[in-house]
């Protein structure tokens, strides 16, 4: 087992922000995959593991994902192999903008990344609220299980759950709207999720060293090697 | 008390008003400072292990109200030419991390061996802060032998540095293994206000800088060495460069820098709607000929700020005159702003506006508790992409004062440089990196989103915020921007920071006022040098009474002469 290297949760979103930024994401693609490898590794939902196949699944020549179906009751989108860690919210949100009761992502990467993303904007007042009480997320679990979940309508985490039945496949996300009895095995319940970030905030979080030097190589990409004229006048830095 | 009314966005967050800033008494140093008064916090070495050169280590054991920290000090040998003040350093006078709790010697072995090597070593989540200083060589080897043979220094030539040892980076936000911000806000409560922690830091290094130079004035051979005059000490601050890597700041965190701007401005029209009484303008007159004479003493080659500072200087006579004729009998505080702003430069303005909250501690201090905010730019994905147009309309509309089809507002670019990590200017269509460049050009990314927004709407008028992204999600950053400061007071930094004659200066100094420094003194249009905690009493003056009155420093007399009655 490689060995663990103990960082911030804000180093670890400014390592992730920094490195999408080298594959040519967009600004909100950067920030927004930073906070969600940050939130997801503080809620214990994600590991050295799964940040790597996140990485791994990153694409810049995808810009969203498609929509390939659509009714009152479902939309599916096709991620085109896309990670979570970007582009996720585009699906997410056109699903909350119609009030659709059920989403599904097929082909996405490290699905789990989706999770902080629904609970950010649940957490604040929508302009078109949605009467749901529960919303169930599914994914593949960085042990490669099965997960689900839940949250309240006011973005508070109500636990996660192992499905009795298979979902999902690997590479997909679902979220359903209202859903609030889960068939399945509470693993963990909202409280301990929460105490998880609380002991996260205060030890910080670990990844392992070779994923640690992934990334300061991925930043390197984001660097420009200075002219004469920019470094004249700047100073100590 | 008469109506409040609070500046304009369109003034409070101009950019050039921004960089004409002063430090004042809602600056994070004299908070800091402050609440260490009032709250008595109780700070002691527990270790001090220097040799007779000041070499070694030191622990400062700092007791507050609701947790117990320590500053670890490590001192070293420095060869003159390894002295470089350089993000690039690798080695550094003096390097320190503050730390919760107490530190056991195997704890102490461990940051010995990480803290010293600063980026290249690894602090874990028990430090706030990782530091570095190194000593100034004009200064420090002069006023020891004066002091070890009994002598005082000249306060002129002590002035003309006015500190000991220059920080050249204080860390945190969780770098180098340090906590986050949040185990800060949640568990040391006392340092739960922006950059208090970091504050502290420097304050504790000025506070070694000069114990250390005592403890190698008082050695063995030196038998007639005296400590510097107590009102030397108090003059001594803290120096501090501070360049391109501190201006991306300001536009990155958005809402926060709203919120001092907002916390400022509240306090300010609540300044102006007090009624005026005589002591305050007696009071007034005094800080502002202390203020001149604080200016007078700047030091800077900088033909930019030296003009600046001729032109306050005229203003505040100016002002000073006006306020003992028959005119300037000021029946209400507005009636004097108005006037600051129909005669005076803007840094006489801004000056202004920091004599005013010195009179006015009641309403201006406990702003300084409602300084941090949960930094969280959310867009909404339900919202109508109407709703979002009009929302740019209305609080964006600066950014229409902007023509990117001119090839002047678009020459600037920002970047990382691969050499030193820092930000850097590059020209556009001249220099390689524009496609890396820093999302720092938030006016034209409006523009070009507005436009979007146009153009989808015409094709489907009712289309929602998620619908919009969807088709043209490169603006997810810009939107989720937007839908975030469009609900806040002042919003955005107004500035265009691609124009070709972009002044980075005005974001450093905007930042350097609220930490609370002194002596702007740049060295070109991207760095400048201050001073910080000059004036501020020394950690045996904390027990003692304290009339938190350390604002615009000026060198001391020796003895108990007054420098502003010589």
């Amino acid at each position: 087992m490689s060995e663990l290297i103990q960082i911030s949760a804000n180093e670890l979103k400014f390592l992730v922000k920094r490195s999408v930024e080298g594959l040519g994401f967009s600004p909100g693609d950067q920030l927004s995959a930073g906070l969600k490898a940050a939130a997801a590794f503080q809620l214990g939902l994600a590991n050295s593991n799964l940040l790597g196949k996140g990485l791994d699944a990153l694409s810049s020549d995808i810009s969203a994902p498609i929509l390939i179906a659509s009714n009152d009751q479902e939309m599916q989108f096709d991620a085109q192999g896309q990670s979570a860690l970007v582009q996720v919210e585009l699906a997410l949100g056109l699903a909350f903008a119609k009030a659709v009761p059920q989403l599904r992502i097929n082909h996405i990467g490290a699905a789990a990344f989706a999770v902080p993303c629904l609970m950010n904007w649940l957490a604040q007042p929508l302009s078109r609220p949605i009467s749901q009480q529960c919303y169930a997320l599914y994914f593949s679990h960085h042990s490669g299980a099965q997960r689900c979940v839940l949250i309240a309508a006011d973005g508070q985490l109500l636990g996660l759950y192992q499905p009795l039945h298979q979902v999902v496949a690997t590479d997909e996300l679902l979220l359903c709207m209202g859903q609030a009895d889960i068939e399945g095995v509470l693993i963990t319940d909202g409280a301990d999720l929460l105490g998880w970030r609380e002991r996260c905030l205060d030890q910080g979080v670990y990844l392992e060293a070779a994923l640690l030097e992934r990334l300061k190589k991925m930043i390197q990409a984001s660097f420009v090697p200075e002219t004469e004229a920019s470094r004249a006048g700047a100073g100590p830095g | 008390m008469s109506q409040i009314i609070l500046r304009p966005a369109s003034q409070a967050m101009d950019l050039e008003r921004l960089g004409a800033g002063f430090s004042s008494n809602l600056s994070f140093m004299r908070t800091l400072v402050r609440y260490m008064v009032k709250d008595q916090w109780n700070i002691s070495y527990s270790q001090f292990e220097l040799d007779q050169e000041g070499y070694g280590h030191a622990v400062f054991d700092i007791k507050m109200p609701h947790s117990q920290l320590s500053l670890v000090v490590f001192s070293q040998y420095l060869a003159p030419e390894d002295r470089n003040d350089r993000v690039i350093a690798e080695k550094w006078d003096l390097t320190m991390t503050l730390v919760e709790g107490e530190v056991d010697d195997l704890w102490l072995e461990r940051l010995a061996a990480n803290v010293p090597l600063q980026e290249a070593g690894r602090i874990d989540s028990r430090s706030l802060c990782l530091s570095r200083g190194n000593r100034s060589a004009r200064i420090f080897d002069s006023l020891l032998a004066q002091l070890r043979s009994g002598r005082q220094p000249d306060p002129k030539k002590l002035a003309e540095v006015g500190y000991l040892y220059r920080t050249t980076a204080v860390y945190g936000s969780g770098k180098f293994g340090a906590c986050d911000w949040g185990k800060i806000a949640r568990h040391h409560p006392d340092l739960a206000r922006p950059f208090s922690a970091e504050m502290l830091v420097c304050y504790l290094l000025r506070q070694f800088s000069l114990d250390q130079l005592h403890h190698m004035v008082h050695q063995p051979d030196y038998p007639k060495a005296v400590d510097l005059d107590v009102n030397l000490q108090r003059y001594l601050g803290i120096g501090n460069s501070t360049g391109l890597g501190m201006a991306p700041y300001l536009i990155n965190h958005p809402l926060l820098m709203s919120q001092w701007i907002g916390q400022r401005e509240q306090a300010y029209a609540e300044v102006l709607a007090e009624p005026v009484e005589q002591d305050k303008v007696v009071k007034l007159q005094r800080v502002l000929v202390q203020a001149m004479q604080h200016v007078r003493e700047v030091s800077t080659f900088d033909e930019w700020q030296s003009n600046n500072n001729a032109k306050l200087l005229v203003d505040a006579q100016n002002l000073s005159d006006w306020l003992q004729s028959d005119e300037g009998k000021v029946s209400d505080w507005r009636q004097l702003h108005e006037w600051a702003q129909q005669h005076y430069s803007l840094e006489t303005q801004e000056l202004l506006v920091s004599l005013l909250f010195e009179l006015h501690p009641s309403i201006v201090n406990p702003k300084e508790d409602h300084l941090a905010i949960n930094e969280s730019l959310t867009y909404d994905p339900t919202q109508s992409a109407q709703n979002l147009a009009d929302s740019i309309q209305e609080s964006y509309d600066w950014v229409f004062d902007y023509d990117f089809s001119q090839t002047d507002e678009n020459e600037t670019f920002w970047y990382y440089s691969q050499e030193k990590i820092e930000p850097r200017l590059g020209k556009t269509g001249i220099d390689d990196g524009a496609e890396v460049q820093m999302f720092l050009g938030i006016a034209k990314a409006v523009q070009a989103c507005h436009d979007d927004l146009l153009t989808v709407m015409e094709q489907s008028y009712d289309a929602s915020v998620a619908e919009f992204l969807l088709q043209k999600p490169i603006h997810l950053g810009i939107v989720n921007r937007i839908a975030t400061m469009a609900q806040t007071r002042y919003g955005e930094i107004r500035a265009n920071l691609l124009h070709k004659d972009v002044l980075p200066m005005h974001l450093l100094r905007c930042k350097l006022a609220f930490f609370g420094v002194s002596k702007f003194d740049p060295k070109s249009a991207l760095w400048v040098r201050n001073t910080m905690f000059q004036g501020a009493p020394v950690v045996s003056d904390l027990s003692n009474e304290f009339n938190d009155d350390w604002y615009f420093p000026v060198a001391p007399m020796l003895g108990n002469q007054d420098p502003l009655n010589v």
